[in-house]
Formats: C-alpha cells, sequence, structure tokens
C-alpha cells in the first residue's frame, strides 16, 4: 500500500467528475500537462496533501478507520476503501461548500454515461437553493452561532463531528497504544472502533455511514473510484438509459 | 366571475384537483414547499430530461431543515414530549410529491375497505369508522384515474375474491415481464395454495400518453423515473394542470391558511427565505400529505371544532418474510416487484376470536424487489461485528441481497384516536414553526396479524426451495427501519377524518372542512381507515371525487367524473 500521502495526492486528478471523465479518454501526456497546469491542482499541492476540509493528518486518522471498516488487499481479494477513495468522498463532503463550484450535493440527471450515454449528466451537480444552502451549510458547518441557522437551537455540524470525533480517536489510541491511530497494528485498530465501550460509538457510525455511500455509491460523489465497490458486488450501477430487456428481468 | 382556488402542495391529491379545477376554466395557483426537478412540465411540447438519476447517495438525501418528532403512546402518557427528532416515514417535498418515489403499485381498495365498522363491527381500543361513500360511488373516479395514469395490469388473472371484492374493467395495457426473483416466491405461494397474480402497476407497458415504455432499469423505487415511463401526479394530472392555465409555484411554503367567519379567505406563504406574504383565494384545497396537512390545519387554528385534526393517523405495518436461494436473483433488474398476492387481506373472524378481536386482518403481499447496494452495506454494517472483512465477505455473497428472495405484507393499520399528529413544543423547522408530533403506537390487531402471516409467507418460501427462511414482524421493523416509533410504508393516513357527523369528524364526504367549508383537503388525510392496500389510487380517486364535486356541484359528482 502506498502511503496515505500519495492517496491524497491523487484526489486533485479527480476534481470535477465530468472533467475526469474527459481527461481519461486524453492520452497520457496531454494528462499529465494539463494537470500540471490547472491551478486549482497547484494551489491543492501547494497546501500540502490535506483536503478541502480535513487536514493531513485527520485524514490519516480518517483513511486508517475507513481501511478497516472496508479493507482491500492483501487482508480481503478485492479493492476496499482506500482503494476507492473514500475518504476523499468524506472529505468532499465535508468541504462541499469549500471545494469551489457547486457542491457535490445531489447529483445531476438523468444518465451517467455508464450506460449507453454519451454525456455524464450525473456529474452536472444540482444547484442549490437558498434554503437548501442553508440547510446544507448548517448540517455540515454547523450553526456557528449564526441566528439564521438556529431554527431548532445550536447545531453541531458534520465538520466539527469529525474534528472532534478524529482527535477523539488519535487520544484514545495514544492513551492506549502510545501511538497515533493509523500508527497501530490493526488488531489494535479494530479493538477500537469494533467495540463499543470506548464511547465513540455515535461518530463511528456516520463514518461508517458515510464509508458506504463512498464505497457503494455513485463515482461522481469523489467515491468508488474505478468502480471498485460496484465490480466485485456483480452490481451494475444505474442502467438508465439502456435498462434491461424482459428477458433479462425473468430469466435466471 | 372565474374562482381563485389555491393549491396547497403538488402531489398525489394535489395535482388531481388542480388539474380538474384547471381544465374546468378555475384561475388555480399551485403552491409546492419543494423544488421542480423536471423540465418541460406544463409545456405543451413535452417533458423534458429530469434533474434525478439513479443514484442511491442523493436519493436518500433528504433536505435538511424538516425534522418530525415522535414518540409512543406510553411515552406520551408517561409526559415525554419527544423520543425521536428526524425523518420520519418522509415521502419526497418536491414537485409531484411522494409520487416522484413510488413505485407506482396501484391496487384499489376492496369494498369492505369502506364499510369495516359495520361490516365486521368495532374493534376494542379502536377507532374504526366507516367512510361516508361505498366502492360504488367510488368506481367511474377509480376509472377515470387509471385512464388518466395509464395501469398496467390483468384483470382476468386476479382470483376470483378480488374480483368480487374490487370489481372492474380491463386495465389499459398488459403487465410488465416478471421479475425472475417474483417468480421464485410465486412458484412457492401456488404450492401453499395461494393465488398471486401480476401486480397492477402505473406504468407504461407500450407507449402510451407520449411516454415510452418501462425498460426494467431498476431504480424504481425510491427514485424518480428518468424517462417518465412510470406515471406519478407530475407527469400525468399536474402537467395537464399546467397546460390547462394553473400556475406553479415552487418552494412556497404556506405556513396558514388565513380564515374568517366560517371561510377561508388565503394563504399565508414564504418563497425561499423571504418574508411571508398572502394571497386570496375562493377555494383552498388542502393536500400536502396527512401529517403535513394536519400541521397546517393546527397552524392555521381551523376545522378542529370536534377536536379530532391531527387524530387517527394510520401508517400501514410491514410484515417481512425471507430465505436464502442458491441462485442471483439479479432484482436490480426491472421494477420494485412485478406480483402481489391479496389473500391476507381477507378478515378472518374465527382467528381473531382468540384475541377478542372481531376480525383479523392482514394485507396486500409485495413480491418481488431488493434492496439497492448502499442499503445492503448498511444491513450488514448494523450486525454485531458486520463491519470490516466479515463486511467484504457478506458484500461478495450478498445474502441479504442477490439470494435473498423476500416480500413484504403491507397490512391495515387500525385507526386510533390516540394516535395523531400534534404541533411539537419544542422543536422548530427551518422556517421557525412548530414541526410535526407524531404519537403512535400499534394497535394489538397488527402486531398479531404480522404474527400470523409472517410463518405463512415464511412457509410459500420454503416451498419455493428457499433455505434459511423467517420472518421479521411488524414492529421489529421499526427499530430496524431506522426510526423507532413508526413503520416506514410511506403510507401516510387519517388525521383529517372525513364521516358525515361534524362531531365525529373533520371533514365530509367531499374534502370540505365541517366548519370551514370552502377549505377542501385532497389527500390521504381524509380517510377514516386505512385500507389493506397501497392507498394513494384511493387517494387520487377520493380526490378527483371531491374536486369534481367542487367544480361542478355535489349530484354530478355522485354520478361520476365530468371531464
Ligand atoms: C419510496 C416510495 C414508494 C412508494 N410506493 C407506493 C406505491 O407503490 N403505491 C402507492 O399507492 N403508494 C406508494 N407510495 C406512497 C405515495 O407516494 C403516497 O401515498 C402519496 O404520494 C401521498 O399523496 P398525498 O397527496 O397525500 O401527498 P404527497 O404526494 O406527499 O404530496 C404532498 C405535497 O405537499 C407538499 N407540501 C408539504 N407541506 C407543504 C407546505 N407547508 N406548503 C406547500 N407544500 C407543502 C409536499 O412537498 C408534497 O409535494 C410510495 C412512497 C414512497 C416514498
Ligand atoms: S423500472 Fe421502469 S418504471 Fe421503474 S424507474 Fe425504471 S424505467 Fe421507470
Amino acid at each position: 500500500m502506498g502511503s496515505s500521502a500519495d492517496r491524497f495526492g491523487r484526489r486533485t486528478l479527480l476534481r470535477g467528475g465530468r472533467d475526469l471523465a474527459l481527461l481519461s479518454l486524453a492520452p497520457a501526456p496531454l494528462v499529465g500537462a494539463l494537470t500540471a497546469a490547472a491551478p486549482a491542482a497547484a494551489q491543492a499541492e501547494d497546501a500540502g496533501t490535506g483536503g478541502y476540509f480535513l487536514t493531513a493528518a485527520e485524514l490519516e486518522t480518517l483513511a486508517a478507520v475507513c481501511d478497516r471498516f472496508i479493507p482491500g488487499p492483501p487482508e480481503d481479494p478485492d479493492p476496499g476503501a482506500l482503494d476507492a477513495g473514500v475518504p476523499n468522498y468524506i472529505d468532499l463532503f465535508l468541504g462541499a461548500f469549500l471545494v469551489g463550484g457547486t457542491p457535490r450535493i445531489w447529483a445531476g440527471g438523468p444518465f451517467s454515461d455508464r450506460a449507453g450515454a454519451t454525456h455524464d449528466d450525473f456529474a452536472d451537480f444540482l444547484e442549490l437553493d437558498e434554503i437548501e444552502e442553508l440547510a446544507w451549510r448548517t448540517r455540515i458547518e454547523g450553526s456557528l452561532g449564526i441566528p439564521e441557522r438556529e431554527w431548532g437551537g445550536p447545531v453541531e455540524g458534520l465538520q466539527q463531528k469529525y474534528r472532534k470525533g478524529l482527535a477523539t480517536l488519535d487520544d484514545l489510541a495514544r492513551a492506549r497504544g502510545g501511538r497515533r491511530f493509523h500508527q497501530l497494528p490493526t488488531w489494535f485498530q479494530d479493538v477500537l472502533i469494533m467495540f463499543p465501550q470506548w464511547g465513540l460509538g455515535e461518530f463511528l457510525d456516520l463514518v461508517w455511514q458515510h464509508s458506504i455511500e463512498g464505497m457503494y455509491g455513485a463515482p461522481e460523489y469523489g467515491g468508488n473510484r474505478g468502480l471498485a465497490g460496484w465490480a466485485y458486488t456483480q452490481w451494475p450501477g444505474d442502467s438508465q438509459p439502456r435498462g434491461y430487456t424482459a428477458a433479462e428481468v425473468s430469466e435466471p | 366571475m372565474t374562482s381563485h382556488a389555491i393549491v396547497i402542495g403538488s402531489g398525489a391529491g394535489a395535482s388531481v384537483a388542480a388539474g380538474v379545477l384547471a381544465e374546468a376554466g378555475w384561475d388555480v395557483t399551485i403552491l409546492e414547499k419543494g423544488r421542480n426537478r423536471f423540465r418541460g412540465l406544463g409545456d405543451p411540447a413535452g417533458l423534458g430530461p429530469p434533474l434525478f438519476g439513479g443514484d442511491e447517495v442523493g436519493a436518500d438525501r433528504f433536505a435538511p431543515g424538516n425534522p418530525r418528532t415522535a414518540r409512543t403512546q406510553a411515552q406520551a402518557a408517561a409526559g415525554v414530549a419527544r423520543s425521536h427528532v428526524g425523518a420520519l416515514n418522509n415521502l419526497p417535498q418536491t414537485a409531484g410529491g411522494g409520487t416522484i418515489h413510488w413505485d407506482a403499485k396501484v391496487p384499489r381498495f376492496w369494498d369492505i375497505d369502506f364499510a369495516m365498522a359495520s361490516e365486521y363491527g368495532p374493534v376494542p381500543g379502536a377507532d374504526v369508522a366507516d367512510w361516508p361513500f361505498s366502492y360504488g360511488d367510488l368506481a367511474a373516479y377509480y376509472d377515470r384515474v387509471e385512464d388518466v395514469i395509464g395501469v398496467a395490469g390483468d384483470a382476468d388473472a386476479e382470483p376470483d375474491f378480488v374480483k368480487a371484492h374490487a370489481p372492474r374493467g380491463p386495465y389499459q395495457m398488459p403487465p410488465g415481464p416478471p421479475m425472475y426473483g417474483a417468480t421464485v416466491f410465486v412458484r412457492g405461494a401456488e404450492a401453499r395454495g395461494y393465488q398471486p397474480y401480476p401486480f397492477a402497476m402505473a406504468h407504461n407497458t407500450v407507449e402510451r400518453d407520449g411516454r415510452p415504455p418501462c425498460n426494467n432499469c431498476g431504480f424504481c423505487s425510491h427514485f424518480g423515473c428518468t424517462i417518465h415511463a412510470r406515471a406519478g401526479a407530475a407527469v400525468t394530472f399536474l402537467h395537464r394542470a399546467l397546460i390547462a392555465g394553473a400556475t406553479l409555484r415552487t418552494r412556497a411554503n404556506v405556513t396558514r391558511i388565513i380564515a374568517e367567519g366560517g371561510r377561508a379567505v388565503g394563504v399565508a406563504f414564504r418563497d425561499g427565505l423571504s418574508a411571508e406574504e398572502t394571497i386570496e383565494a375562493d377555494v383552498v384545497v388542502l393536500a400536502a400529505s396527512a401529517i403535513e396537512s394536519a400541521r397546517i390545519a393546527l397552524l392555521s387554528g381551523i376545522g378542529d371544532s370536534s377536536g379530532l385534526v391531527g387524530r387517527h393517523l394510520c401508517f400501514h405495518t410491514e410484515t417481512f418474510a425471507a430465505g436464502r436461494v442458491a441462485e442471483r436473483l439479479h432484482q436490480y433488474r426491472g421494477r420494485s416487484g412485478s406480483h402481489c398476492m391479496m389473500e391476507p387481506a381477507v378478515p378472518d373472524k374465527a382467528t381473531a376470536r382468540w384475541f377478542g378481536l372481531p376480525y383479523l386482518r392482514g394485507g396486500v403481499v409485495e413480491i418481488g424487489g431488493a434492496p439497492m447496494l448502499v442499503e445492503e452495506a448498511g444491513i450488514y454494517g448494523d450486525l454485531p461485528f458486520g463491519r470490516g472483512r466479515n463486511h467484504k465477505s457478506m458484500m461478495r455473497s450478498s445474502p441479504f441481497r442477490d439470494h435473498l428472495c423476500s416480500v413484504q405484507m403491507i397490512a391495515e393499520d387500525l385507526a386510533q384516536r390516540t394516535n395523531a399528529v400534534d404541533l411539537d413544543p419544542g422543536v422548530k423547522d427551518i422556517y421557525g414553526l412548530p414541526v410535526a408530533r407524531i404519537t403512535y403506537t400499534p394497535h394489538r390487531h397488527e402486531l398479531i396479524a404480522g404474527w400470523y402471516w409472517g410463518p405463512k409467507l415464511a412457509a410459500c418460501l420454503s416451498a419455493a426451495g428457499a433455505s434459511t427462511t423467517y420472518f421479521v414482524p411488524p414492529a421489529l421493523n421499526f427499530l430496524t427501519g431506522g426510526n423507532p416509533i413508526a413503520p416506514d410504508t410511506r403510507h401516510i393516513l387519517g388525521t383529517l377524518r372525513m364521516g358525515t357527523d361534524p362531531a365525529a369528524s373533520v371533514t365530509d364526504e367531499f374534502g370540505r372542512m365541517h366548519d370551514v367549508p370552502n377549505v377542501v383537503v385532497c389527500d390521504g388525510s381524509t380517510f377514516p381507515t386505512s385500507g389493506a392496500f397501497n392507498p394513494t389510487l384511493t387517494i387520487m380517486a377520493t380526490s378527483l371525487r371531491a374536486s369534481t364535486a367542487l367544480a361542478h356541484g355535489d349530484d354530478t359528482a355522485r354520478v361520476g367524473p365530468v371531464t
């Protein structure tokens, strides 16, 4: 396995599912030239290996959790969360309003380009209207004392939940194992995240939910890279506009 | 002078009313809380491609800001304000309402559904009531709605007891292809002496009404149909209403109906986050779905002289039965089911006697369909040690999706006065208004019916050759369904009960509020009982009857639709 720095360096290539789709059609040297020239990509490299919201260190911890939740080779024969870019999916969601462009909350429609359409509509994410933006900013960023976000009282955002949860996990790892979470042996990591008694259950349930979305959801959201989550599960994913024939429906 | 109607909501019930009134020449304004995800809605040139797709992540992302709260009856009695805050049996809030995500299973209610109290007697601890009209009164409206939306089915294949309880003519289209997974169960059910048959579904199997036939894409229930093959309120009645001149205002959140001296004079709403505005109206059609319509009535302080606004809330209860089969069932192909079985909807008096009940009644069994992939992953993850390498193994072997043959029984939920919607005293929505609080506990009738039918359905699976068959009775699946209080059927009924006696009901047989007769309720909230079947066709037929009465007068409404 490469270092987590390598893995997250790659995310700049994934910025904008549609761009990626276009790039994947271009010859390799051209891809190199294009990405090197792209200012956004250069900027992110300069910022180090951090994500849109999570810091480099937080991403290390998160990646280790995702890797334990959905392990890949050699532990399991098929690609796991890191191969599929699950931490990238989570960071993109937490940083939905930091990425620039339309937040990746709702993929567009009707069709991706995986089942017969030429354009990937999913990658044309829906613009949020003012109500949706207020609602999603509140959920993701928290209410932060802003009066119009406190219709239901103060809200702890997903960003704070992750920041706090990942720090608590590292603290626990240091207290029990003398090292940060991602530096512990995998069996030790499992003891810390698979057992409920450390009081991290709610946070880990959140990471779990996001991990399976990133692993098994549409790749436009930034996970399921190379359709890693669909291939080994024999899941064809969205099927329009091709659909299935009557025989495919009715026969064994 | 042209009458002006404001229609609150644009879902199943609302769209029918808007269509009837607009086509009858009324000036109609539709106020819809959600967004419009269609291109070309209301364009006579036809619908364009919609802004949704076969995307599981997005489909589950309901916009935050509209939580509901809930508690059980026992918690309410003990003074607990709420034990749940969040989603509860949510229907999509968007142009087209719940029918954007429905899978368009459209059975008719049976004759007895309209007369359970008089035909089977009262049930202790429940408040079962007759409907103010009969199957015969509604039949012409069923015909008309079916003709507009287009239903695929096989009337000849329906067993005699179904034909007797819900007599009908032929369907508009032949049924779609049977799903392989459904035929596995059908085989077992037939071996056990039941008579499953193709489910009547409002999806095209031939090109009709300018919409193509279904191509079996598999992203059916919980997803908008990306090719408009499946009918819903939006692509049929709402589209027609707009073509006939109705105005649709989206992101218009109705805050209250303004009434003076027993008459509604207008509606207050907020367009996005801007300040409240009001529009005057001669008539207000209330159809925001049962929970939200009751909430609007309570926020408006109207209709409650009987003290029954919000009461008699019904869902349906669900009983799952499933078994493992050796082969992969590929239920991601096709609609979300292709067959149904109706025997459990026949009231059983003999068994009921053991429990001091006049009858025991399950409901429609939906056959075919399986979880989607993220959903499957979530199921394993909730098992003890279901995360990590075990999770990968299970995803590969897919015991709970591709190798699972499962059915669900959607059963009658008896109306209880104490199952109710009120305004939560503490929790507010994004507009700063109190949210709907649900107090709910199923009647023992529902629980017993689930325990009675669950093993019989599992036995059908065994007869089909499935191994490790099991069933999950109602109540247990509230817990596993993510919200702890109510079933997750997405069938929401009751709350503004219709009836002839103003002391015992909120609305009359045409949906008019007894206290405020120019507020006409046209959604599932008027249902006196929940019936034993998917309710939406009956919501639409009831709305058609009410809005026809509104547009043309009661007498013609009794005979049938005018347009
Ligand atoms: C996944 C799924 C599958 C289903 N499958 C089936 C099926 O196969 N068969 C079946 O019969 N039923 C099915 N249903 C249920 C069906 O969708 C509902 O029964 C039906 O839509 C209810 O109709 P309604 O008119 O009561 O409300 P809705 O269709 O929900 O319409 C209410 C509308 O009012 C709007 N609204 C709410 N509050 C306000 C407000 N304050 N101001 C303005 N507008 C407001 C909402 O946004 C919504 O558009 C399914 C539902 C789901 C979610
Ligand atoms: S299965 Fe058919 S009706 Fe259902 S969404 Fe796909 S195309 Fe539409």
